[in-house]
Protein backbone atom coordinates (compact mmCIF):
# COMPACT_ATOMS: atom_id res chain seq x y z
CA UNK A 1 0.00 0.00 0.00
CA UNK A 2 1.15 3.45 -0.83
CA UNK A 3 4.54 2.52 -2.27
CA UNK A 4 5.26 4.06 -5.64
CA UNK A 5 8.41 3.82 -7.71
CA UNK A 6 8.25 7.49 -8.78
CA UNK A 7 8.12 10.27 -6.24
CA UNK A 8 4.96 12.39 -6.65
CA UNK A 9 5.67 15.94 -7.82
CA UNK A 10 2.78 18.15 -6.75
CA UNK A 11 0.57 18.30 -3.67
CA UNK A 12 -2.30 16.95 -5.78
CA UNK A 13 -0.26 13.99 -6.92
CA UNK A 14 0.73 13.33 -3.34
CA UNK A 15 -2.94 13.38 -2.39
CA UNK A 16 -3.76 11.04 -5.25
CA UNK A 17 -1.13 8.61 -4.05
CA UNK A 18 -2.08 8.96 -0.40
CA UNK A 19 -1.96 5.75 1.58
CA UNK A 20 -5.62 4.63 1.80
CA UNK A 21 -4.99 3.59 5.40
CA UNK A 22 -4.84 7.28 6.34
CA UNK A 23 -8.43 7.79 5.15
CA UNK A 24 -9.57 4.72 7.12
CA UNK A 25 -7.91 6.05 10.30
CA UNK A 26 -9.53 9.44 9.67
CA UNK A 27 -12.87 7.69 9.26
CA UNK A 28 -12.45 5.90 12.59
CA UNK A 29 -11.56 9.22 14.22
CA UNK A 30 -14.63 11.07 12.92
CA UNK A 31 -16.83 8.18 14.09
CA UNK A 32 -15.30 7.84 17.56
CA UNK A 33 -15.40 11.54 18.47
CA UNK A 34 -19.21 12.03 18.14
CA UNK A 35 -19.77 8.86 20.16
CA UNK A 36 -17.69 10.35 22.98
CA UNK A 37 -19.00 13.91 22.60
CA UNK A 38 -22.44 13.83 20.87
CA UNK A 39 -23.10 16.83 18.64
CA UNK A 40 -26.85 16.70 19.24
CA UNK A 41 -27.78 17.56 15.66
CA UNK A 42 -31.56 17.82 15.16
CA UNK A 43 -33.38 14.79 13.73
CA UNK A 44 -36.54 15.46 11.75
CA UNK A 45 -39.17 12.74 11.39
CA UNK A 46 -39.69 11.68 7.78
CA UNK A 47 -43.13 10.94 6.30
CA UNK A 48 -42.19 7.29 5.81
CA UNK A 49 -41.36 6.80 9.48
CA UNK A 50 -44.41 8.74 10.67
CA UNK A 51 -46.64 6.68 8.40
CA UNK A 52 -45.11 3.45 9.74
CA UNK A 53 -45.87 4.53 13.29
CA UNK A 54 -49.38 5.81 12.50
CA UNK A 55 -50.39 2.67 10.63
CA UNK A 56 -49.35 0.39 13.48
CA UNK A 57 -50.99 2.69 15.97
CA UNK A 58 -54.27 2.56 14.06
CA UNK A 59 -54.49 -1.25 14.27
CA UNK A 60 -57.12 -2.59 16.63
CA UNK A 61 -55.96 -4.76 19.53
CA UNK A 62 -56.04 -8.40 18.50
CA UNK A 63 -55.05 -7.63 14.92
CA UNK A 64 -52.72 -10.22 13.43
CA UNK A 65 -49.29 -8.98 12.39
CA UNK A 66 -47.11 -11.22 10.25
CA UNK A 67 -43.59 -10.37 11.14
CA UNK A 68 -40.83 -11.59 8.82
CA UNK A 69 -37.24 -11.39 10.04
CA UNK A 70 -35.32 -11.47 6.78
CA UNK A 71 -32.07 -10.07 8.04
CA UNK A 72 -29.11 -11.40 9.95
CA UNK A 73 -26.56 -10.05 12.41
CA UNK A 74 -24.41 -8.73 9.54
CA UNK A 75 -27.06 -6.07 8.92
CA UNK A 76 -27.57 -5.32 12.60
CA UNK A 77 -25.77 -1.98 12.42
CA UNK A 78 -28.49 -0.78 10.08
CA UNK A 79 -31.53 -2.82 11.05
CA UNK A 80 -30.82 -2.86 14.78
CA UNK A 81 -32.00 0.59 15.87
CA UNK A 82 -35.26 0.35 13.90
CA UNK A 83 -35.96 -3.21 14.99
CA UNK A 84 -35.37 -2.45 18.67
CA UNK A 85 -37.56 0.66 18.45
CA UNK A 86 -40.26 -1.33 16.67
CA UNK A 87 -40.22 -4.04 19.34
CA UNK A 88 -40.38 -1.32 21.99
CA UNK A 89 -43.43 0.10 20.26
CA UNK A 90 -45.18 -3.27 19.85
CA UNK A 91 -44.47 -4.51 23.36
CA UNK A 92 -44.70 -1.34 25.47
CA UNK A 93 -46.09 1.71 23.64
CA UNK A 94 -48.93 0.02 21.75
CA UNK A 95 -50.46 -1.71 24.82
CA UNK A 96 -50.05 1.56 26.73
CA UNK A 97 -51.98 3.49 24.10
CA UNK A 98 -54.70 0.83 23.67
CA UNK A 99 -55.70 0.10 27.25
CA UNK A 100 -53.44 -2.93 27.53
CA UNK A 101 -54.62 -4.46 24.24
CA UNK A 102 -52.00 -6.35 22.31
CA UNK A 103 -51.31 -7.24 18.72
CA UNK A 104 -51.14 -10.93 17.78
CA UNK A 105 -47.74 -11.62 16.27
CA UNK A 106 -46.73 -14.49 14.01
CA UNK A 107 -42.99 -14.45 13.38
CA UNK A 108 -41.25 -16.22 10.51
CA UNK A 109 -37.90 -15.90 8.85
CA UNK A 110 -38.47 -16.07 5.12
CA UNK A 111 -35.47 -14.53 3.44
CA UNK A 112 -32.55 -15.16 5.73
CA UNK A 113 -31.72 -18.29 7.73
CA UNK A 114 -29.85 -16.06 10.18
CA UNK A 115 -33.17 -14.43 11.07
CA UNK A 116 -33.33 -16.94 13.91
CA UNK A 117 -30.35 -15.21 15.55
CA UNK A 118 -32.09 -11.84 15.27
CA UNK A 119 -35.24 -13.36 16.76
CA UNK A 120 -33.36 -14.79 19.72
CA UNK A 121 -31.32 -11.63 20.28
CA UNK A 122 -33.81 -8.83 19.71
CA UNK A 123 -37.40 -10.05 19.40
CA UNK A 124 -37.94 -12.81 21.97
CA UNK A 125 -36.24 -11.11 24.96
CA UNK A 126 -38.35 -7.97 24.50
CA UNK A 127 -41.57 -9.92 24.06
CA UNK A 128 -40.88 -11.95 27.18
CA UNK A 129 -39.82 -8.91 29.19
CA UNK A 130 -43.10 -7.19 28.32
CA UNK A 131 -45.08 -10.21 29.51
CA UNK A 132 -46.18 -11.49 26.11
CA UNK A 133 -47.20 -15.14 26.38
CA UNK A 134 -45.72 -17.54 23.87
CA UNK A 135 -48.50 -19.23 21.93
CA UNK A 136 -51.17 -16.80 23.12
CA UNK A 137 -49.63 -13.48 22.03
CA UNK A 138 -46.92 -14.55 19.65
CA UNK A 139 -45.48 -17.58 17.89
CA UNK A 140 -42.15 -18.26 16.24
CA UNK A 141 -42.03 -20.45 13.15
CA UNK A 142 -38.31 -20.24 12.37
CA UNK A 143 -36.71 -20.13 8.97
CA UNK A 144 -38.97 -21.29 6.16
CA UNK A 145 -37.06 -22.05 2.98
CA UNK A 146 -38.27 -21.04 -0.46
CA UNK A 147 -37.89 -17.27 -0.59
CA UNK A 148 -40.45 -15.67 -2.86
CA UNK A 149 -42.18 -19.01 -3.52
CA UNK A 150 -42.71 -19.40 0.21
CA UNK A 151 -44.11 -15.87 0.52
CA UNK A 152 -46.56 -16.48 -2.33
CA UNK A 153 -47.69 -19.78 -0.84
CA UNK A 154 -48.05 -18.22 2.60
CA UNK A 155 -50.51 -15.66 1.21
CA UNK A 156 -52.77 -18.43 -0.11
CA UNK A 157 -52.64 -20.82 2.82
CA UNK A 158 -50.84 -20.14 6.06
CA UNK A 159 -51.59 -23.47 7.86
CA UNK A 160 -50.36 -25.52 4.89
CA UNK A 161 -46.92 -23.98 5.23
CA UNK A 162 -46.71 -23.13 8.92
CA UNK A 163 -47.85 -26.52 10.17
CA UNK A 164 -45.79 -26.39 13.33
CA UNK A 165 -43.98 -23.67 15.18
CA UNK A 166 -40.21 -23.81 15.65
CA UNK A 167 -40.61 -26.11 18.66
CA UNK A 168 -42.87 -28.61 16.93
CA UNK A 169 -46.23 -27.47 18.34
CA UNK A 170 -48.92 -27.80 15.69
CA UNK A 171 -50.53 -24.55 14.56
CA UNK A 172 -54.01 -25.56 15.80
CA UNK A 173 -52.62 -25.65 19.35
CA UNK A 174 -51.39 -22.04 19.17
CA UNK A 175 -54.17 -19.64 20.25
CA UNK A 176 -52.42 -16.73 18.54
CA UNK A 177 -52.98 -18.42 15.18
CA UNK A 178 -56.65 -19.19 15.78
CA UNK A 179 -58.70 -18.22 12.74
CA UNK A 180 -55.63 -17.31 10.69
CA UNK A 181 -55.85 -19.18 7.42
CA UNK A 182 -54.61 -16.84 4.69
CA UNK A 183 -53.73 -13.23 3.81
CA UNK A 184 -57.29 -12.07 4.58
CA UNK A 185 -56.75 -12.73 8.28
CA UNK A 186 -53.53 -10.73 8.51
CA UNK A 187 -53.77 -6.97 9.10
CA UNK A 188 -50.23 -5.96 8.20
CA UNK A 189 -46.91 -7.51 7.31
CA UNK A 190 -43.70 -6.09 8.74
CA UNK A 191 -40.35 -7.14 7.34
CA UNK A 192 -36.91 -6.64 8.85
CA UNK A 193 -35.26 -6.71 5.53
CA UNK A 194 -31.76 -6.94 4.13
CA UNK A 195 -32.49 -9.32 1.23
CA UNK A 196 -35.27 -7.68 -0.81
CA UNK A 197 -37.97 -9.66 1.03
CA UNK A 198 -40.23 -6.60 1.25
CA UNK A 199 -40.57 -6.68 -2.54
CA UNK A 200 -41.72 -10.33 -2.32
CA UNK A 201 -44.47 -9.36 0.09
CA UNK A 202 -45.44 -6.35 -2.03
CA UNK A 203 -45.74 -8.62 -5.06
CA UNK A 204 -47.78 -11.38 -3.39
CA UNK A 205 -49.48 -9.82 -0.36
CA UNK A 206 -49.66 -6.17 -1.38
CA UNK A 207 -51.35 -7.20 -4.62
CA UNK A 208 -54.10 -8.75 -2.48
CA UNK A 209 -54.55 -5.64 -0.38
CA UNK A 210 -52.41 -6.45 2.66
CA UNK A 211 -50.33 -3.48 3.80
CA UNK A 212 -46.59 -4.04 4.07
CA UNK A 213 -44.14 -2.12 6.26
CA UNK A 214 -40.40 -2.48 6.28
CA UNK A 215 -37.39 -1.94 8.49
CA UNK A 216 -34.73 -2.08 5.82
CA UNK A 217 -31.08 -1.40 5.01
CA UNK A 218 -30.12 1.84 3.28
CA UNK A 219 -29.42 0.19 -0.06
CA UNK A 220 -33.08 -0.80 -0.35
CA UNK A 221 -34.56 2.62 0.41
CA UNK A 222 -34.48 4.04 -3.15
CA UNK A 223 -36.32 0.95 -4.43
CA UNK A 224 -38.91 0.91 -1.65
CA UNK A 225 -39.61 4.64 -1.84
CA UNK A 226 -41.42 3.98 -5.11
CA UNK A 227 -43.59 1.38 -3.33
CA UNK A 228 -44.26 3.88 -0.56
CA UNK A 229 -45.35 6.58 -3.00
CA UNK A 230 -47.68 4.19 -4.78
CA UNK A 231 -49.18 3.08 -1.46
CA UNK A 232 -47.92 -0.49 -1.66
CA UNK A 233 -45.69 0.01 1.40
CA UNK A 234 -47.20 1.84 4.37
CA UNK A 235 -43.95 2.88 6.00
CA UNK A 236 -40.20 2.59 5.77
CA UNK A 237 -37.77 2.57 8.65
CA UNK A 238 -34.64 3.07 6.58
CA UNK A 239 -31.31 2.13 8.11
CA UNK A 240 -30.16 3.58 11.43
CA UNK A 241 -31.43 7.04 10.50
CA UNK A 242 -35.00 5.71 10.22
CA UNK A 243 -34.38 3.80 13.43
CA UNK A 244 -33.39 7.04 15.16
CA UNK A 245 -36.63 8.66 13.98
CA UNK A 246 -38.71 5.75 15.27
CA UNK A 247 -36.83 5.85 18.57
CA UNK A 248 -37.85 9.50 18.95
CA UNK A 249 -41.48 8.71 18.06
CA UNK A 250 -41.53 5.85 20.52
CA UNK A 251 -39.95 8.14 23.13
CA UNK A 252 -36.91 6.01 23.83
CA UNK A 253 -33.75 7.40 22.17
CA UNK A 254 -31.16 4.68 21.79
CA UNK A 255 -28.53 3.34 19.44
CA UNK A 256 -30.07 5.03 16.38
CA UNK A 257 -29.97 8.53 17.84
CA UNK A 258 -26.42 7.92 19.10
CA UNK A 259 -25.30 6.75 15.65
CA UNK A 260 -26.87 9.62 13.70
CA UNK A 261 -24.16 12.13 14.68
CA UNK A 262 -21.45 9.71 13.57
CA UNK A 263 -23.23 9.26 10.24
CA UNK A 264 -23.20 13.02 9.71
CA UNK A 265 -19.48 13.38 10.48
CA UNK A 266 -18.44 10.32 8.48
CA UNK A 267 -20.47 11.46 5.46
CA UNK A 268 -18.85 14.88 5.78
CA UNK A 269 -15.43 13.23 5.64
CA UNK A 270 -16.40 11.19 2.57
CA UNK A 271 -17.70 14.35 0.84
CA UNK A 272 -14.50 16.26 1.71
CA UNK A 273 -12.36 13.41 0.34
CA UNK A 274 -14.42 13.31 -2.88
CA UNK A 275 -14.08 17.10 -3.30
CA UNK A 276 -10.33 17.05 -2.63
CA UNK A 277 -9.76 14.24 -5.13
CA UNK A 278 -11.81 16.05 -7.78
CA UNK A 279 -10.01 19.33 -7.22
CA UNK A 280 -6.77 17.42 -7.65
CA UNK A 281 -8.06 15.80 -10.83
CA UNK A 282 -9.11 19.15 -12.30
CA UNK A 283 -5.88 20.83 -11.21
CA UNK A 284 -3.82 18.12 -12.89
CA UNK A 285 -5.92 18.46 -16.02
CA UNK A 286 -5.92 22.25 -16.38
CA UNK A 287 -2.76 23.42 -14.58
CA UNK A 288 0.35 22.26 -16.48
CA UNK A 289 2.62 22.97 -13.54
CA UNK A 290 0.84 20.34 -11.46
CA UNK A 291 2.02 17.54 -13.67
CA UNK A 292 -0.60 16.83 -16.33
CA UNK A 293 -0.18 13.37 -17.78
CA UNK B 1 -18.65 -12.82 36.64
CA UNK B 2 -16.85 -11.29 33.65
CA UNK B 3 -18.89 -11.16 30.43
CA UNK B 4 -16.46 -12.37 27.80
CA UNK B 5 -18.79 -11.93 24.82
CA UNK B 6 -18.04 -8.19 24.23
CA UNK B 7 -14.32 -8.96 24.47
CA UNK B 8 -14.69 -11.77 21.95
CA UNK B 9 -16.59 -9.30 19.70
CA UNK B 10 -13.77 -6.79 20.11
CA UNK B 11 -11.12 -9.40 19.31
CA UNK B 12 -12.85 -10.33 16.04
CA UNK B 13 -13.75 -6.75 15.03
CA UNK B 14 -10.17 -5.52 15.53
CA UNK B 15 -8.95 -8.55 13.56
CA UNK B 16 -11.16 -7.71 10.58
CA UNK B 17 -10.38 -3.97 10.77
CA UNK B 18 -6.65 -4.75 10.90
CA UNK B 19 -6.75 -5.55 7.18
CA UNK B 20 -7.76 -1.99 6.25
CA UNK B 21 -5.95 -0.17 9.03
CA UNK B 22 -2.69 -2.11 8.94
CA UNK B 23 -2.23 -5.01 6.52
CA UNK B 24 -3.15 -8.63 5.97
CA UNK B 25 -1.89 -10.78 8.81
CA UNK B 26 -2.45 -14.22 10.38
CA UNK B 27 -4.68 -12.46 12.92
CA UNK B 28 -6.91 -11.12 10.12
CA UNK B 29 -6.95 -14.48 8.36
CA UNK B 30 -7.96 -16.26 11.55
CA UNK B 31 -10.92 -13.88 11.98
CA UNK B 32 -11.87 -14.20 8.32
CA UNK B 33 -11.80 -17.99 8.42
CA UNK B 34 -13.66 -18.09 11.73
CA UNK B 35 -16.40 -15.94 10.18
CA UNK B 36 -16.73 -18.09 7.06
CA UNK B 37 -16.66 -21.33 9.05
CA UNK B 38 -19.30 -20.25 11.55
CA UNK B 39 -21.55 -18.83 8.82
CA UNK B 40 -21.31 -22.02 6.77
CA UNK B 41 -21.87 -24.25 9.79
CA UNK B 42 -24.95 -22.28 10.72
CA UNK B 43 -26.28 -22.36 7.14
CA UNK B 44 -25.87 -26.14 6.92
CA UNK B 45 -27.75 -26.70 10.19
CA UNK B 46 -30.58 -24.34 9.20
CA UNK B 47 -30.87 -25.90 5.74
CA UNK B 48 -31.07 -29.39 7.27
CA UNK B 49 -33.72 -28.21 9.73
CA UNK B 50 -35.72 -26.62 6.90
CA UNK B 51 -35.68 -29.88 4.92
CA UNK B 52 -36.77 -31.87 7.97
CA UNK B 53 -39.58 -29.44 8.85
CA UNK B 54 -40.95 -28.81 5.37
CA UNK B 55 -40.52 -32.19 3.70
CA UNK B 56 -39.40 -35.10 5.88
CA UNK B 57 -41.81 -34.42 8.74
CA UNK B 58 -44.94 -34.31 6.52
CA UNK B 59 -43.64 -37.35 4.63
CA UNK B 60 -43.35 -39.27 7.89
CA UNK B 61 -47.00 -38.38 8.57
CA UNK B 62 -48.03 -40.11 5.35
CA UNK B 63 -48.09 -37.20 2.91
CA UNK B 64 -46.27 -39.00 0.12
CA UNK B 65 -46.43 -36.03 -2.26
CA UNK B 66 -43.45 -34.57 -0.39
CA UNK B 67 -41.26 -37.26 -1.90
CA UNK B 68 -41.33 -35.22 -5.14
CA UNK B 69 -39.38 -32.18 -3.84
CA UNK B 70 -37.01 -34.50 -1.97
CA UNK B 71 -36.23 -36.45 -5.15
CA UNK B 72 -35.88 -33.21 -7.14
CA UNK B 73 -33.58 -31.80 -4.47
CA UNK B 74 -31.44 -34.93 -4.54
CA UNK B 75 -31.35 -34.77 -8.34
CA UNK B 76 -29.52 -31.45 -8.12
CA UNK B 77 -26.48 -33.34 -6.82
CA UNK B 78 -26.43 -35.61 -9.87
CA UNK B 79 -24.70 -32.84 -11.78
CA UNK B 80 -21.41 -34.02 -10.26
CA UNK B 81 -21.53 -37.17 -12.42
CA UNK B 82 -20.97 -36.84 -16.17
CA UNK B 83 -23.49 -39.54 -17.08
CA UNK B 84 -26.17 -38.18 -14.71
CA UNK B 85 -25.65 -34.48 -15.40
CA UNK B 86 -28.75 -34.28 -17.60
CA UNK B 87 -31.02 -35.32 -14.72
CA UNK B 88 -29.97 -32.29 -12.65
CA UNK B 89 -31.35 -30.00 -15.38
CA UNK B 90 -34.91 -31.00 -14.54
CA UNK B 91 -35.03 -29.56 -11.01
CA UNK B 92 -33.19 -26.46 -12.23
CA UNK B 93 -35.77 -26.04 -15.00
CA UNK B 94 -38.58 -26.34 -12.46
CA UNK B 95 -36.94 -23.80 -10.12
CA UNK B 96 -36.43 -21.32 -12.96
CA UNK B 97 -39.93 -21.91 -14.34
CA UNK B 98 -41.67 -21.43 -10.99
CA UNK B 99 -39.51 -18.39 -10.23
CA UNK B 100 -40.34 -16.81 -13.59
CA UNK B 101 -44.05 -17.49 -13.22
CA UNK B 102 -44.17 -16.07 -9.69
CA UNK B 103 -42.09 -13.10 -10.71
CA UNK B 104 -44.31 -12.31 -13.69
CA UNK B 105 -47.45 -12.53 -11.58
CA UNK B 106 -46.13 -10.20 -8.91
CA UNK B 107 -44.11 -7.84 -11.06
CA UNK B 108 -47.09 -6.92 -13.23
CA UNK B 109 -48.91 -5.62 -10.20
CA UNK B 110 -46.11 -4.18 -8.08
CA UNK B 111 -43.86 -2.68 -10.71
CA UNK B 112 -46.24 -1.85 -13.54
CA UNK B 113 -49.91 -1.44 -12.68
CA UNK B 114 -49.45 0.16 -9.26
CA UNK B 115 -46.68 2.47 -10.40
CA UNK B 116 -48.59 3.59 -13.49
CA UNK B 117 -51.72 4.10 -11.40
CA UNK B 118 -49.82 6.06 -8.74
CA UNK B 119 -48.20 8.29 -11.36
CA UNK B 120 -51.43 8.83 -13.28
CA UNK B 121 -53.44 9.75 -10.19
CA UNK B 122 -50.74 11.88 -8.62
CA UNK B 123 -51.85 15.37 -7.70
CA UNK B 124 -49.40 18.13 -8.56
CA UNK B 125 -51.53 20.91 -7.10
CA UNK B 126 -51.60 20.72 -3.32
CA UNK B 127 -51.12 23.20 -0.49
CA UNK B 128 -47.57 22.04 0.14
CA UNK B 129 -45.17 23.60 -2.43
CA UNK B 130 -42.51 20.95 -1.77
CA UNK B 131 -45.00 18.17 -2.51
CA UNK B 132 -46.00 19.96 -5.71
CA UNK B 133 -42.36 20.28 -6.74
CA UNK B 134 -41.64 16.62 -5.97
CA UNK B 135 -44.74 15.42 -7.83
CA UNK B 136 -43.97 17.60 -10.85
CA UNK B 137 -40.37 16.40 -10.88
CA UNK B 138 -41.50 12.79 -10.65
CA UNK B 139 -43.91 13.22 -13.55
CA UNK B 140 -41.28 14.93 -15.68
CA UNK B 141 -38.68 12.30 -14.78
CA UNK B 142 -41.08 9.49 -15.70
CA UNK B 143 -41.76 11.00 -19.12
CA UNK B 144 -38.12 11.83 -19.84
CA UNK B 145 -36.78 8.45 -18.81
CA UNK B 146 -39.45 6.65 -20.80
CA UNK B 147 -38.35 8.78 -23.73
CA UNK B 148 -34.73 7.73 -23.18
CA UNK B 149 -35.63 4.06 -23.49
CA UNK B 150 -37.55 4.40 -26.74
CA UNK B 151 -34.97 3.15 -29.19
CA UNK B 152 -37.07 2.88 -32.33
CA UNK B 153 -37.26 6.37 -33.75
CA UNK B 154 -35.81 8.68 -31.09
CA UNK B 155 -32.35 7.13 -31.22
CA UNK B 156 -31.53 8.89 -34.46
CA UNK B 157 -32.61 12.33 -33.20
CA UNK B 158 -30.84 15.24 -34.87
CA UNK B 159 -28.13 16.71 -32.61
CA UNK B 160 -29.33 19.96 -31.05
CA UNK B 161 -33.02 19.13 -31.57
CA UNK B 162 -35.53 19.18 -28.69
CA UNK B 163 -35.59 15.38 -28.56
CA UNK B 164 -31.83 15.21 -28.41
CA UNK B 165 -31.74 17.72 -25.54
CA UNK B 166 -34.48 15.87 -23.70
CA UNK B 167 -32.49 12.66 -24.02
CA UNK B 168 -29.46 14.44 -22.53
CA UNK B 169 -31.56 15.62 -19.56
CA UNK B 170 -32.97 12.12 -19.08
CA UNK B 171 -29.44 10.70 -19.09
CA UNK B 172 -28.55 13.16 -16.33
CA UNK B 173 -31.62 12.06 -14.37
CA UNK B 174 -30.61 8.41 -14.68
CA UNK B 175 -27.15 9.33 -13.41
CA UNK B 176 -28.73 11.18 -10.48
CA UNK B 177 -30.79 8.09 -9.65
CA UNK B 178 -27.71 5.88 -9.75
CA UNK B 179 -25.97 8.48 -7.58
CA UNK B 180 -28.79 8.15 -5.04
CA UNK B 181 -28.21 4.38 -4.99
CA UNK B 182 -24.48 4.95 -4.53
CA UNK B 183 -25.22 7.37 -1.67
CA UNK B 184 -27.42 4.76 -0.02
CA UNK B 185 -24.67 2.16 -0.29
CA UNK B 186 -22.18 4.61 1.24
CA UNK B 187 -24.59 5.27 4.09
CA UNK B 188 -25.08 1.53 4.60
CA UNK B 189 -21.35 0.85 4.83
CA UNK B 190 -20.71 3.79 7.15
CA UNK B 191 -23.56 2.68 9.41
CA UNK B 192 -22.06 -0.80 9.61
CA UNK B 193 -18.63 0.60 10.50
CA UNK B 194 -20.17 2.93 13.12
CA UNK B 195 -22.06 -0.03 14.62
CA UNK B 196 -18.89 -2.10 14.96
CA UNK B 197 -16.90 0.81 16.41
CA UNK B 198 -19.67 1.35 18.94
CA UNK B 199 -19.39 -2.31 19.96
CA UNK B 200 -15.62 -1.88 20.36
CA UNK B 201 -16.11 1.19 22.53
CA UNK B 202 -18.62 -0.68 24.69
CA UNK B 203 -16.19 -3.59 25.05
CA UNK B 204 -13.44 -1.24 26.23
CA UNK B 205 -15.77 0.59 28.61
CA UNK B 206 -15.75 3.86 26.66
CA UNK B 207 -19.53 3.76 26.16
CA UNK B 208 -22.30 2.30 28.34
CA UNK B 209 -23.77 -0.97 27.03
Amino acid sequence: MGTESKKPRSVWERLEHMDPRISYWLLIFVIVVPFLRPLGLPISISKETQSFYNTLDALRPGSVVLFDISSGPAAYGEIGPGSIAMMEYVTVVYPGRHEGGRLRIAIVSGGEAEGAIMYEAYARPRLEKAGFQYGADYAWFGFIAGGETMVARLADSIPSLLRNDFFGTTIDKLPVMKGVSNYKDVSVVIVWDSVDATAWYVRHWGAKGVRVGTVCVAVEIPAYITFYRSGEVFGIIGSSRGGAELELLVGKPGVGVATTDTLSTSHLLVIILIIVVHIGLLARKYLPSTGKR
Amino acid sequence: MVDYIPLWHAFLIIGVFSYALWRESPYFRFCEHAFIASALGYAVVMAAKAIITTAIYPLSKGEVIYIVPLVLGFALYLRFGKSTLWISRWPIAIIVGVGMALGMRGVLFAYLLSQVQATATMSIVTKDPLTNFNSGLMLLTTILILMFFIFTFLREAIPGSAISRARFVSRCLIMLTLGAFFGSITMARLTLIAGQIRKLMIAFGLLPA
